[in-house]
């Protein structure tokens, strides 16, 4: 896959994920590896903003002796996330009109 | 154990940030690199880049970030042309660490350098005429009163003028001020449009399955 994906994309992404369950930093960059290449250092950017934004919170649980951070999605979090899903399926009506089917 | 001399390096490069900050993202690929796995520091540079990299990387969306709270929005402060050069800067840097191709690198360096170098020239340009109308006024105003002894008209005609085009190079120093300003606004402006546009895009296109 070329294509790469946008910031707000993006943040759809990892909202969508946290609106599942929680995730700490690990597994949440692992979990988004799986669908775009984002980079192991875009990750903290990405989180950062989202936490000022307050879409998500974080706490802390203890793990074998050391922290381990949780991301959680909060409702402000939730109501970006149904806006960036309606400007993705408008945004995809209007490319699939544009490129038409599978070629 | 062989990460923590990486993140020792990661904290000397990021002391332009508070404390606050800095633990923030310490923490985090502290964190990272535990639950990664990743014991020896080529495992880590790996993944994350060398500590100057991920440095970089970090510092060049800090500043980006900042520029754009501040235009987007609620003012809480003015953008100020030192920041703006520092994250001109920054983002040079940040362009160097990441993995694009050299040439596209380069074209892009080339296109910053060659972007400062005119501002610089026009800023230099503004100086000098500045001086100039202070040079001439000062030079003009002083003759004349030499000459007053001599002819009453000549010396007014003097003085009058040298200090008409000291009154200018005095209006002119603000002006110059404001244009001086939207240029180096503009240089960075555009860099972080490169930076977003080249950067960003590579860094995900380059890792794609």
């Amino acid at each position: 896959m070329s294509i790469s994906i946008t910031t707000e994309l993006l943040d759809g992404c990892v909202l969508a994920l946290l609106s599942k369950e929680d995730y700490y930093g690990y597994t949440l960059t692992q979990r988004v590896q799986e669908f775009s290449p984002v980079s192991e250092s875009t990750m903290y950017p990405v989180l950062r903003r989202l936490k000022k934004e307050n879409w998500l919170e974080t706490y802390d649980e203890a793990y074998q002796g050391r922290n381990r951070r949780y991301y959680k999605i909060t409702d402000a979090g939730l109501d970006r996330l149904i806006e960036i899903k309606n400007d993705w399926h408008e945004y995809k009506e209007t490319l699939d009109n544009v490129l038409g089917g599978k070629g | 154990m062989e990460s923590n001399k990486y993140i020792e390096e990661l904290t000397s490069y990021l002391s332009n940030l508070t404390s606050d900050e800095r633990d923030d993202v310490l923490d985090f690929y502290n964190e990272y690199i535990l639950d990664a796995g990743l014991t020896t520091e080529d495992e880590i540079i790996a993944q994350l880049g060398t500590p100057k990299q991920l440095s970089r990387k970090i510092l060049a969306d800090y500043s980006i970030k900042a520029v754009d709270d501040a235009t987007a929005g609620v003012p809480r402060y003015e953008p100020k042309p030192k920041k703006n050069i520092r994250m001109i800067w920054l983002v040079i840097l940040a362009i160097f660490a990441a993995p694009i191709a050299l040439p596209l690198a380069i074209a892009i360096i080339g296109t910053i350098a060659g972007l400062l170098i005119g501002v610089l020239a026009v800023i230099a340009c503004i100086f000098v005429v500045i001086i100039g109308f202070f040079a001439i006024g000062i030079a003009a105003f002083f003759s004349g009163l030499a000459i007053i002894g001599q002819s009453w008209s000549t010396a007014v005609l003097f003085i009058g003028g040298g200090l008409a085009i000291f009154g200018l190079g005095l209006v002119a120093l603000p002006i110059s001020y404001v244009v001086v300003r939207a240029l180096i606004q503009m240089t960075a402006n555009f860099s972080r449009f490169l930076y977003n546009r080249f950067v960003t895009s590579k860094n995900t296109a380059k890792e794609a399955h």
